[in-house]
């Protein structure tokens, strides 16, 4: 069926390559549930949401490309979103890399310093004290706001754009971290206090491997916000990165560019949460069929 | 031998809205050491109280608990504890939980030996690898006593050990009690509801009268072991101590126990 003429012409029919390409993979994995039949459970399971994907995908391809019933400047046509990711893929690359670093950075040190300021407050009146009222004040700052203070305090932008990432995931992480700690049975305090358990090892021993459950509640937030404040913080004079690259290509009117990013980070952040799904299983399997969440 | 207890007047209140609440007042109570000790007594009346006072968990608002003429001040390992709730930590697996202590003081690496003999006392062997909810209560309340008892204590205190248990399982771990305590010969205070369970344990009993709590009676339990729960000597202490239950002179159905 030939494109609607508003749109502009494409290169090469990627969303078809998509197509044809997604349906190959489909065939395959089927094919292989024959000799795997764990795949095979996980295929039938999937299967209506892998099929809706490719209904949503197809009535938006008829709605964008075919009759381009949506404004055309702002609904480009899937061929123009996918041929951006082929098309552009060198630079894109770069970005995801730049972007990780930028991630891996700013969370990590987001993460142990919501752990720490999260475990100080849980156990420490005094720290409790001072230091709760600010989380509170500074938690729900949003991330934009700090943009001017953050350009003056950090020597780089690079440092800066870390210190904001690490920001919004310090604060979920941290809240998280101290109520779980302070919710943790006294009675577990007691019998280790019978068994010589002193000092730092009742924060070590009990307190934290008891709160776990909401230290990972505080991670999973933490990776939310760390990839809602990417953009924010890839405004400030970063070089290369997929906020970067998104209010770039906003700001040119392509959409197109935009949407391709927007799509990456989503694959990027399901992956990423997955990880630590993984991760919690693992490290949480004690908690199987005690605590629901 | 250890593990002599010395309690010399102590009450203990707790602050409440509204004035004071007195949990226990003015008591006295010496516990040989090796022997077995029952506190028995209406609900609310302080044996938890007195419980965790001997083990250092809450302070006494007067008087003072001594353990082999020292003070007692704070918990320590050379009192274990046992909750009527088994108190494993979940996110430990069996072997871990019993460890816990030995690994708490720095023992583990030369008393390891020590962990497995007692999961295999309280017959939990092949469940090291488990986690406490993959286990029935009765198993966790038996790996609780033998983390308590992996790190040598002097005094064990059983608040309501056996409380959440079936009759069945109760009575095995009766027996496991004993025999642990004729092997370890250690000085065991513990609280229960059951008059027969204290009967059937225990050297003495402990009769506490309701709040604020005091020792109303202590009566000696001169039966030889092992002990049969229905000749005439076990049921001359059931009705005595059933008796003393049934205060303000209220008759009650004697097979009642509090
Ligand atoms: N931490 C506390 N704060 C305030 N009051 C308390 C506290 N612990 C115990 N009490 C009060 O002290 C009294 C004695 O409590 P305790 O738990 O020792 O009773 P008990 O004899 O063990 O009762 P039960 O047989 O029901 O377990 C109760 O009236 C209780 O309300
Ligand atoms: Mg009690």
């Amino acid at each position: 069926m030939p494109n609607a003429p508003g749109h502009p012409r494409v290169a090469a029919h990627y969303f078809t390559y998509f197509l044809i390409i997604a349906g190959a993979l489909y065939l395959a994995a089927l094919a292989a549930s024959v000799f795997a039949a764990k795949l095979g459970e996980r295929l039938v399971y999937r299967g209506a949401f892998i099929s809706g994907v490719f209904i949503f995908l197809t009535v938006l391809n008829l709605a964008t490309s075919k009759f381009a019933l949506l404004p055309v400047l702002y609904f480009p046509s899937l061929d123009k979103v996918f041929g951006v990711i082929v098309e552009e893929r060198a630079l894109l690359a770069k970005c995801i890399s730049y972007s990780a670093r930028l991630l891996f950075i700013g969370y990590f040190l987001g993460a142990v310093a919501g752990v720490c300021t999260g475990i100080c407050i849980g156990f420490n009146k005094t720290v409790s004290y001072w230091v709760s009222p600010l989380v509170r004040v500074l938690g729900p700052i949003p991330s934009t706001a700090w943009v001017p203070l953050v350009l003056v305090v950090f020597p780089s932008a690079v440092s800066a754009s870390a210190f904001l990432v690490g920001l919004a995931v310090w604060f979920p992480t941290t809240v998280m971290t101290s109520s779980g700690v302070s919710n943790v049975p006294q009675a577990y305090f007691e019998v280790g206090s019978t068994l010589g358990a002193k000092g730092a090892r009742n924060i070590f021993s009990i307190g934290v491997p008891a709160a776990m459950p909401h230290i990972f509640l505080g991670l999973f937030n933490g990776t939310c916000a760390s990839f809602i404040t990417l953009v924010t913080a890839e405004m400030i004079g970063a070089k290369y990165g997929i906020g970067w690259y998104i209010n770039w290509q906003k700001d040119m009117l392509s959409y197109a560019n935009v949407y391709a990013g927007l799509f990456i980070i989503g694959v990027i952040f399901s992956i990423l949460i997955s990880g630590l799904f993984r991760l919690r299983d693992k490290m949480l399997v004690w908690q199987k069929g005690v605590i629901k969440w | 031998m250890v593990g002599e207890i010395g309690v010399r007047g102590v009450s203990k209140s707790f602050p409440l809205e509204g004035g004071d609440v007195e949990a226990l007042k003015g008591i006295d109570l010496n516990i040989a050491s090796g022997s077995f000790i029952s506190l028995i007594g209406p609900s609310g009346c302080g044996k938890s109280t007195l419980l965790r006072l001997v083990a250092g968990l809450v302070e006494a608002s007067e008087g003072e608990i001594t353990l082999d003429s020292r003070r007692i001040e704070g918990p320590g390992c050379e009192r274990g504890f046992v909750f009527q709730e088994h108190t494993l930590f979940p996110w430990l697996n069996i072997y871990q939980n019993v460890a816990f202590g030995l690994k708490m003081q720095g023992l583990y690496k030369e008393r390891k030996g020590d962990v497995d003999e007692w999961i295999e006392t309280v017959s939990l062997k092949g469940f090291e690898k488990s986690f406490p909810h993959q286990l029935s209560g009765g198993m966790c309340q038996r790996a609780s006593l033998a983390r308590a008892l992996v790190v040598k204590p002097k005094v064990l205190l059983l608040d309501e050990p056996l409380g959440a248990l079936d009759a069945f399982t109760r009575m095995n771990m009766q027996e496991e009690l004993l025999r642990i305590w004729a092997a370890h010969r250690m000085t065991m205070v513990m609280v229960t509801h059951d008059v027969d369970e204290a009967i059937y344990l225990s050297d003495r009993v402990v009769i506490f009268s309701p709040r604020p709590g005091r020792t109303d009676e202590i009566v000696d339990i001169e039966l030889s072991r092992p002990r049969a729960r229905n000749d005439e000597g076990f049921i001359f202490y059931r009705r005595k101590i059933l008796g003393h239950l049934n205060f303000g002179g209220i008759r009650k159905d004697p097979n009642y126990s509090i």
